[in-house]
């Protein structure tokens, strides 16, 4: 089975499905192809329409109506096949078919037939009483009103097209119009409107009135009685069998008035008031002999295209109309089954809206109206020619039940039934809305390029799509980039769902964390309390020792025996050349400068003493200052004057960082003196490139961490340069370590006042350290014995207060 | 999205600082390049130092418009901050125009104001270090209180060269107490601080730690 693939979702399909059954989108596009083109089903909206075949539109016809029509392919017609079996082949087995056996049509005379018409009807004007007699009654009745058509009551296109026909004529008067009109008058809405404007007006009396006498059901020939469009049906089963070459042309003038509803329409519109009634009035005698109403009977999907086009002629005289029931003429029992409903009024109303000019007429229409010139029906198969507008037959099938078991499933819902139960009569029909039209009608409907006029009104009315995959369809929204309207992004709640239990929780952190900042007072002591005498009787014998000790001159106390890391130093130094470059750094906060400041005392006082050449650095920004301050309070004997026998770098930065590089290029790091002046400049500087150039490195500090850093960072690259440290007591148990090591990172080291005193004792010089000494042990010992007592009062304090627990408990 | 450029970028400074820094003690080659970046470090510490000077300044301008108690507080240190600063600046001009290095006016502040002030607060710790001491056993008495208390005793007392403490047995435990655990526990303590330094170095130099805020 071939395959369609859908434009849209590229879905394979099977080949006769109009839609996708993926996405339903269209697969056979809804246009109307131009002439010449095999693919009749594809026209683009817009596309100038061309003169083309009508027999070939009848390839446009669904599938199951050319299957009925059986002129799906007329070289091959199988009247035993499965078209047999349609449903509407059995209206050919009905007796009634059987009585009308039309003229089999063949296919060449589909080709010029209209050239056979024109012959044939000027055989028609000389023999019409003669014609009157072998004429199908009810096709003459049909279209009454062409034999009356006068040249002066046409349109100007209507006109045209005369001329044009009978141009035609002359050139194929040879054509046998009865083996193509059949097929090509039903589709060629114009074909004959031209040749009926020849008829004189006394002519199409009589025609009528020949028509009234025949209409009579009881004079009737077998047959007649049949709607022409079952007789068509039948004749086009059979048209192959028939090859009839020539047709009368009496025969063919109704028939071809009544193939097309655009030539009942060009001919009616020439009708007087009068004329067109009395025919009506005929014709609603001969459609409804039983006195059915129109439109009971319908189902109302034909209601509707009645309704449709009743409602729309009056608004749209334009030629949207035409172009309307031209499209309409393509359903198969559209128009004549509607036409039957029209009344009176609506026809006359919508045949005059039908004298547009030829101008305002789309080209498609005019090229189907000149290839209808070129056509004529044969007067012989006028009997088996579907006319949208033959009234007269729907009155027939609404009096016949003969669709009661044929209906096809969509047919036989809208019974008469159903509208009967619906309550609508034919007047209501008549006011429903063209909006109602069965989809596949709409379908059906070719899709044409719209005009000015057109566009004003889908601007107003409706929006038809014209181009790309939903081409033909109405009602859609155009893409327009207003309709898109950026908005917010609807904001949504992140509040954070908290149970009971956890609010409670984060109540109790807040609360805590807002007491955190709260400073509670602190409670109010007594004037005098434990604590506070014993604080003040603490301070006072401290005070009192000390005092007592800086105001004495008696040496109550001996002093310490140097240790051996003391004497290192001393060594060290007393082995310095004079004028030998000495590093000292003086990194220990000013809190501490009493006790550091009598510590380093003896050392400096040493390295003066040895004429070294000191260059002072510290680590600490209050170093620098303290240097000075060092050398003006302890150091004055010596008068060292700055720049000449010593230097102070200032501040190094960057901690261990800073020293680090200090240590590899000093001159750079520290390239001007605390004064601003040009440090290394001086003799004993000037061969300093780095650190391990100087003589010593002492440094003096009261953080161990500080020392730390200095061992760290400095010792390993002094290489033969040493380390000697002066650190308080509190830094000597860090230190120490150092200068126990093997090999010793810390060549000698001073620790503390014992060892300040030890060293200026070794030096033979007293100090600063020696002058502290009374003080300061007079202070360790009043704070031993604080300690002491304090210790003894709390052991028998607590044995108290454990007795008294103990007797609490027992009693 | 917001790329934070930030965290990143200090990272890898620090990475490839802390690599260079350290290659340089194993290749000489590295060593220019890592006294390089030594010297911008010590740099940048003097620039933080001024900038921490600053911020302390703009602090307590702040709190002076605080109307509390401390707000005098704050007076009184940038009134402080800024003499001591002008002070400062009188001195250097008088060294680097007259070539007067003798720094008089900070000296003389550094000698009658700050010395002695912290000097002082050195003093009174040292009184309320002995009241903590007299409390030792009154709030816990056991015997590592206990041990603890002789121990200190001893070594205050060992320090001083007192006739009575002058016994070959006292003096033979104080060496011993300074010398053998109080020198154990203190190569114990660098060895800790050691290891700690060597594992913040590669912390740092592996981007694992990012003390730099990144």
């Amino acid at each position: 089975m071939a395959k369609n693939n859908c434009p849209m979702c590229g879905k394979p399909n099977p080949e006769d499905r109009e839609v996708c059954q993926f996405c339903e989108a269209r697969l056979k596009p809804l246009v109307d192809s131009p002439a010449g083109d095999e693919d009749t089903s594809s026209l683009s909206p817009g596309s100038a329409p061309s003169p083309m075949d009508t027999g070939e539109l009848e390839r446009t016809l669904p599938v199951w109506l050319q299957d009925a029509r059986g002129t799906t392919s007329p070289e091959e017609p199988s009247p035993d096949s499965s078209q047999e079996e349609d449903w509407l082949a059995k209206f050919q087995d009905s007796p009634d078919s059987k009585k009308a056996e039309p003229p089999p049509i063949t296919e060449e005379g589909d080709q010029d037939w209209l050239q056979r018409i024109r012959a044939l009807e000027a055989e028609e004007k000389n023999s019409e009483k003669s014609a009157v007699e072998k004429s199908i009654p009810e096709e003459k009745a049909v279209a009454p009103g062409s034999e009356t058509v006068s040249g002066d009551d046409l349109p100007d296109w209507l006109l045209e097209m005369e001329g044009e026909e009978t141009g035609e004529e002359l050139e194929t008067p040879q054509a046998s119009p009865e083996e193509e009109a059949p097929m090509e008058t039903t589709a060629s809405p114009f074909g004959e409107d031209a040749e009926e404007t020849s008829f004189d007006d006394d002519e199409a009396l009589d025609w009528l009135d020949e028509e009234a006498g025949e209409d009579d059901p009881e004079g009737a020939v077998p047959g007649e009685d049949l709607p022409d469009w079952l007789l068509e049906m039948k004749g086009e089963e059979t048209g192959e069998e028939l090859e009839t070459p020539q047709a009368s042309p009496e025969e063919e003038v109704p028939m071809e008035t009544t193939a097309s509803p655009f030539e009942e329409d060009a001919e009616e519109t020439s009708f007087d008031d009068d004329e067109a009634l009395d025919w009506l009035d005929e014709e609603a005698g001969e459609d409804d002999p039983e006195g059915a109403v129109p439109g009971e009977d319908l189902p109302d999907w034909l209601l509707e295209m009645k309704g449709e086009e009743t409602g729309r002629e009056p608004e749209t005289p334009d030629t949207t109309s035409v172009e309307e029931d031209l499209e309409e003429s393509a359903s198969p029992f559209g128009e004549d089954v509607a036409e039957g409903l029209l009344d009176e009024e609506t026809d006359l109303d919508w045949l005059d809206e039908g004298e547009s000019p030829e101008e305002e007429m789309p080209d498609w229409l005019l090229e189907e109206k000149a290839s209808e010139d070129v056509e004529h029906p044969s007067e012989d198969e006028e009997s088996v020619f579907i006319s949208p507008f033959s009234e007269e037959k729907k009155g027939e099938i609404a009096g016949e039940d003969i669709f009661a078991d044929d209906l096809p499933q969509w047919l036989s819902e809208a019974s008469d039934e159903e509208l009967a139960e619906e309550g609508l009569s034919g007047k209501d029909l008549d006011d429903i809305t063209p909006g109602e039209l069965p989809g596949w009608v709409e379908a059906m409907r070719p899709v044409k390029a719209p005009s000015e006029e057109d566009s004003e009104l889908l601007d107003e009315e409706e929006y038809v799509e014209s181009s790309g995959p939903l081409a033909g369809m109405e009602n859609i929204l155009p893409a327009e980039a207003g309709i898109i309207k950026a908005h917010k992004a609807a904001k949504q709640s992140f509040k954070l769902k908290v149970a009971e239990s956890q609010q409670q929780y984060v109540n109790l952190l807040e609360t805590m964390v807002a007491n955190e900042e709260k400073t509670e007072a602190a409670p109010a002591q007594p004037l005098i309390s434990t604590q506070r005498v014993l604080r003040w009787l603490i301070a006072l014998v401290l005070f009192l020792s000390i005092g007592f000790a800086f105001s004495s001159t008696q040496e109550w106390f001996s002093y310490p025996f140097h240790q051996e890391e003391t004497r290192s130093i001393n060594e060290a130094i007393q082995a310095l050349p004079e004028a030998s470059p000495v590093l000292v750094a003086f990194d220990y906060e000013p809190a501490l400068s009493g006790e550091m400041n009598a510590i380093a005392a003896g050392v400096i006082d040493h390295l003066m003493l040895r004429g070294t050449y000191l260059t002072f650095v510290s680590t600490s920004p209050t170093g620098p200052v303290l240097v000075e301050n060092f050398l003006r309070t302890t150091q004055a004997q010596h008068k060292y004057i700055h720049g000449q026998q010593y230097v102070n770098l200032g501040y190094i930065p960057g901690g261990a960082a800073g020293l680090l590089s200090f240590v590899v290029s000093p001159q750079n790091i520290m390239p001007l003196a605390f004064d601003g002046a040009d440090a290394w400049k001086m003799q004993p500087l000037q061969e300093i490139k780095s650190i391990a150039d100087f003589s010593l490195v002492l440094v003096i500090t009261d953080d161990a961490d500080t020392a730390r850093i200095w061992v760290e960072q400095v010792q390993p690259n002094l290489t033969s340069t040493p380390l000697m440290m002066a650190v308080s007591a509190q830094a000597e148990p860090l230190v120490r370590p150092y200068y126990e090591a093997t090999p010793q990172q810390v060549a000698g080291l001073v620790a503390g006042l014992p060892g300040g005193t030890s060293y200026e004792q070794l030096i033979g010089r007293g100090g600063l350290a020696q002058g502290y000494w009374n003080a300061f042990s007079i202070g360790i010992i009043a704070a031993g014995v604080v300690l002491l007592i304090s210790g003894v009062a709390n052991v028998v304090l607590s044995q108290i207060d454990n007795k008294r627990k103990y007797t609490e408990v027992g009693k | 999205m917001k790329f934070k450029f930030r965290a990143p970028l200090a990272t890898a400074i620090a990475m490839s600082v802390g690599l260079v820094v350290l290659s340089g003690y194993f290749i000489p080659a590295a060593e220019p390049l890592r006294f390089i970046l030594l010297r911008v470090g010590m740099v940048l510490a003097a620039v933080a130092l001024l900038v921490g000077v600053i911020n302390l300044l703009s602090v307590h301008i702040r709190k002076m418009a605080d109307k509390d108690s401390n707000s005098w507080n704050s007076f009184i240190l940038v009134v402080a901050l800024l003499a001591t600063l002008g002070i400062g600046f009188y001195d250097m001009f008088k060294a680097y125009m007259y070539g007067n290095p003798n720094f008089e006016w900070t000296n003389w502040i550094f000698t009658y104001i700050q010395r002695p002030i912290e000097t002082s607060l050195m003093a009174v710790m040292a009184v309320s270090l002995v009241y903590a001491a007299t409390y030792l056993l009154r709030r816990k008495m056991n015997y590592l209180a206990i041990g603890f208390f002789f121990i200190v005793l001893l070594v205050l007392l060992g320090s001083i060269s007192l006739s009575m403490m002058n016994f070959p047995i006292l003096k033979d435990i104080r060496s011993w107490i300074v010398h053998i655990p109080a020198v154990g526990g203190a190569r114990g303590l660098l060895l800790g601080i050691a290891l700690g330094t060597i594992t913040t170095g590669l912390r740092i130099i592996m981007g694992t730690d990012r003390p730099y805020e990144g």
